[in-house]
């Protein structure tokens, strides 16, 4: 078994292509996904029943239903409705409200992990509620909010290789396309693999800087500020 | 469109017949993942860097690399790599076991790091050999403490077993696409097949909390499962 580089080079430009779009895919579905799951989260907090209630219904469906048939579920029962997308809209959309349901979990289990009374000790001395948010339990919830962010947005990018199953030329979808026309599976899955791998790698290693920047208070002491 | 109950009533005794392929590749992929994750967890465990890197670099990779790529890896370039042919359901199955394996000697290694060191000091000041203090001392203690993370890896590979319909194994979900071929009804075969595996992850999801709650009650810090 020999290794073909010739194939690689060949299809460069169409790999990369992929690769361009799948970064495209996760640098909107990551951040859309952060934000409706902060407002999912806001509204399983919320007074409301009637809001808290669809939010946990909401959470537990997405949780509990596999990521492929729920692309399906938008993707072939919606246009039955009239609700038609493009792939890559359905995509997107889909990975966000996926990855929304998983962060407002997230948001809530970092919020859970400050104690109470710090929070109650913030209100006796008469700190405004957005000051209690932003400079007691931020602070001490961010050690806990980034490592588990980071490891579900590595999932969604992951994920974003099952849009390859509704056409979406991302770079899964490439490394099928160029087996169709030339078979050399070996060469091509694994650098396909290989990108993915750099990609997870890079952007854990960021996060990881990230952290070490937001919790420089619990290095430097807490009780010297 | 409306909603077609009939449509409905026909499709599930198959889609049952799915559900069924659906448990059998999960069962046997966990199985074997446990195999595969002891494996990978006992070479970390080792001091010489010919051993535990390959299972360092090999857990990174699983881990840093799409499940779908993975099956595509076993399926289309493992059988010229080996010289066999692999029918999709083993090639599915294997890919499974394989992606689950890294994340399951992540799970006994945090297992193994929650036994006290001085069991295994008592079981060697009673001169029990080495293979004797792991297969009778370490092993169980750490499977009776990583069973709820266990039932979470294993609820992960019900929700990740769909992505083998891609390489034809015929589980609930090439089923459902099966009939919506047949019949163009979309929307009852989808329905129900997400209503499927609601339950079956449901009830696996509530399992795994009750087991984290009670060995949260039995005995201090249980291992927290991800996701």
């Amino acid at each position: 078994m020999n290794f073909d580089f010739a194939i690689i080079a060949r299809y460069w430009p169409k790999i990369a292509e992929g690769l361009v779009l799948t970064v495209f895919i996760c640098a909107l579905a990551l951040p859309l996904g952060s934000i409706l799951g902060l407002l999912v989260y806001l509204a399983r907090m919320s007074r409301y029943r009637i809001l808290s209630n669809t939010a946990l219904v909401f959470i537990e469906l997405v949780r509990n239903i596999p990521f492929l048939i729920q692309i399906f579920i938008v993707f072939y029962v919606l246009p039955f409705y009239g609700i038609r997308f493009e792939p890559l809209t359905a995509g997107i959309g889909c990975l966000s409200v996926y990855g929304s349901a998983y962060f407002a979990e997230i948001i809530r289990g970092a919020i859970q992990s400050v104690p109470k009374g710090q929070s109650e000790a913030a209100k006796s001395l008469g700190l405004l509620y957005w000051v209690t948010l932003r400079r007691i339990i931020f602070p001490q919830m961010v050690g806990y909010l980034i490592p588990s962010a980071t490891n579900m947005a590595i999932t969604l990018i992951k994920e974003s290789s099952v849009l390859a199953v509704i056409t979406v030329a991302e770079l899964t979808y490439i490394g099928q396309f160029i087996i169709g026309k030339a078979f050399a599976p070996v060469e091509i899955f694994s650098l396909i693999a290989l990108i993915y791998w750099i990609i997870t790698a890079l952007f854990s290693l960021g996060m990881r800087v990230l952290e070490y920047r937001c919790t420089r208070f619990a290095r430097i002491g807490l009780t010297t500020i | 469109m409306g909603f077609d109950l009939g449509h409905l009533l026909n499709a599930i005794p198959l889609l049952l017949k799915g559900a069924l392929i659906t448990f059998q590749v999960s069962v046997i992929g966990a199985l074997l993942g446990i195999g595969v994750g002891l494996v990978l967890a006992l070479m970390r465990l080792s001091s010489l860097t010919a051993i535990n890197l390959p299972a360092i670099v090999y857990i990174s990779l699983i881990r840093g690399t799409p499940l779908l790529v993975q099956i595509f890896f076993v399926y289309y370039a493992l059988p010229g790599l080996l010289g066999v042919d692999l029918p999709a359901f083993v090639a599915g199955v294997m890919a499974l076991s394989l992606n689950s394996g890294a994340f399951v000697s992540e799970i006994i290694r945090g297992g193994i790091s929650m036994i006290p060191r001085g069991q295994l000091e008592a079981a060697r000041a009673l001169g029990l050999k080495t293979a004797i203090i792991w297969c009778r001392v370490i092993l169980p203690q750490v499977f009776v403490m990583i069973i709820p993370p266990l039932t979470n890896e294993f609820t992960m590979l019900v929700k990740a077993s769909p992505l083998l319909s891609v390489i034809t194994v015929v589980e609930l979900t090439r089923k459902a696409q099966q009939i919506m071929i047949l019949t163009y009804r979309p929307v009852e075969v989808m329905i129900a097949a997400a209503t499927l595996y609601f339950v079956i992850c449901f009830l696996l999801s509530t399992l795994t909390r009750r087991l984290e709650h009670r060995a949260a009650l039995k005995g201090g810090e249980g291992i927290r499962s991800g996701g």
